[in-house]
């Protein structure tokens, strides 16, 4: 016998007895069970997928993107009344202020512009002999 | 049920079970059998076939509908054979002829084979051909698949399978007359 065709093709493996009834239930035992997903799951799942990521950048925008307050602006938002009144109640002399204090060049030209101009502008000349010669 | 319906149970959570049910009762011999033409034990052929059927179960999601259900439940079961074969001769380092000695043995050993002297020749004659060929050869002459199938199957053109079913023909022939 050496031809293919001169062979009767016959099934020579068997099954041990209700193997097929059985198979369905066996690879059903193995598979995870689905998670059910109940009412509140979706929300809670939401929350986390968006608003956890949105709490997390929001936190680090607060703490290291946010714009230093400068000292100016600080001081802007003080009344100037307040200021005075802490100036003169504070233990510091006028030349420990002028000593710490940075002041901006524009800021010393206006201070000094409306010192010379005021004197200048409110004195008729003989009131400034006046005044000069009594220094 | 038309694959269209059974996919739509599968693909719904509260009638997956279901319709794996179905999928499982309706593929369950054809791939069984499939794999234990290329195993020969029926323990190991059902441990494939189980563990065919929790790929498909994890993987269903991602079947895209351009090939039938069938060929892609067959590739995956000739896939999970063709790598049990081929980790059966990594782990225990056995060359291929200890192998194909090992399933010879199995064919007069096992309490699930039955046939007559020819019949189990023609079984050791298989058992000679390399895992592909052997493949190729019990898609065609046993399972009588047609060759545009088994190329949708194996993924390989209709005239290498050709090739390699007459190839393998010739040296089952040529065993046959030679024992």
């Amino acid at each position: 016998m050496g031809k293919l065709e001169d062979i009767p093709k016959k099934q020579i493996f068997s099954v041990p007895e209700d193997y097929f009834d059985k198979l369905p239930a066996e690879v059903q035992s193995r598979i995870p069970a689905t998670p059910v997903d109940t009412p509140g799951r979706p929300v809670f799942r939401y929350a986390l997928q968006y608003a956890l990521p949105l709490i997390v950048i929001a936190t680090i925008l607060f703490f290291y993107i946010r714009p230093e307050a400068d000292a100016t602006s600080i001081l802007a938002t003080v009344d100037a009344e307040d200021l005075i009144n802490y100036l003169h109640d504070s233990p510091m002399t006028t030349e420990d202020i002028l000593e710490n204090v940075d002041f901006y060049t524009g800021d010393l030209e206006a201070i000094e512009n409306e010192v010379y101009d005021l004197e200048l502008r409110d004195l008729d000349d003989e009131q400034i002999d006046v005044e000069l010669n009594t220094l | 049920m038309e694959d269209k319906d059974l996919l739509e149970k599968l693909r719904h959570p509260d009638s997956r079970n279901f319709g794996f049910n179905i999928l499982v009762r309706t593929y369950q011999q054809r791939i069984y059998w499939h794999i234990r033409k290329m195993v020969i034990d029926h323990d190991d052929a059902d441990d494939i076939t189980q563990e065919v059927f929790i790929k498909i179960h994890k993987s269903i999601d991602a079947f895209r509908q351009d090939a039938r259900l069938y060929t892609w439940i067959y590739r995956i079961a000739t896939n999970e054979c063709l790598n049990f074969l081929r980790r059966k001769k990594r782990r225990f380092f056995l060359p291929l002829g200890d192998v194909e000695g090992e399933l010879s043995a199995k064919l007069t050993t096992s309490p699930y084979v039955s046939g007559d002297e020819v019949q189990l020749k023609l079984q050791k004659a298989l058992l000679k051909l390399p895992d592909k060929q052997r493949l190729v050869f019990n898609m065609k002459y046993f399972d009588e698949l047609s060759y545009d199938e088994m190329a949708e199957i194996t993924r390989t053109s209709v005239g290498a399978l050709k090739a390699s079913y007459h190839h393998a023909v010739k040296k089952i022939e040529d065993f046959l007359k030679s024992d």
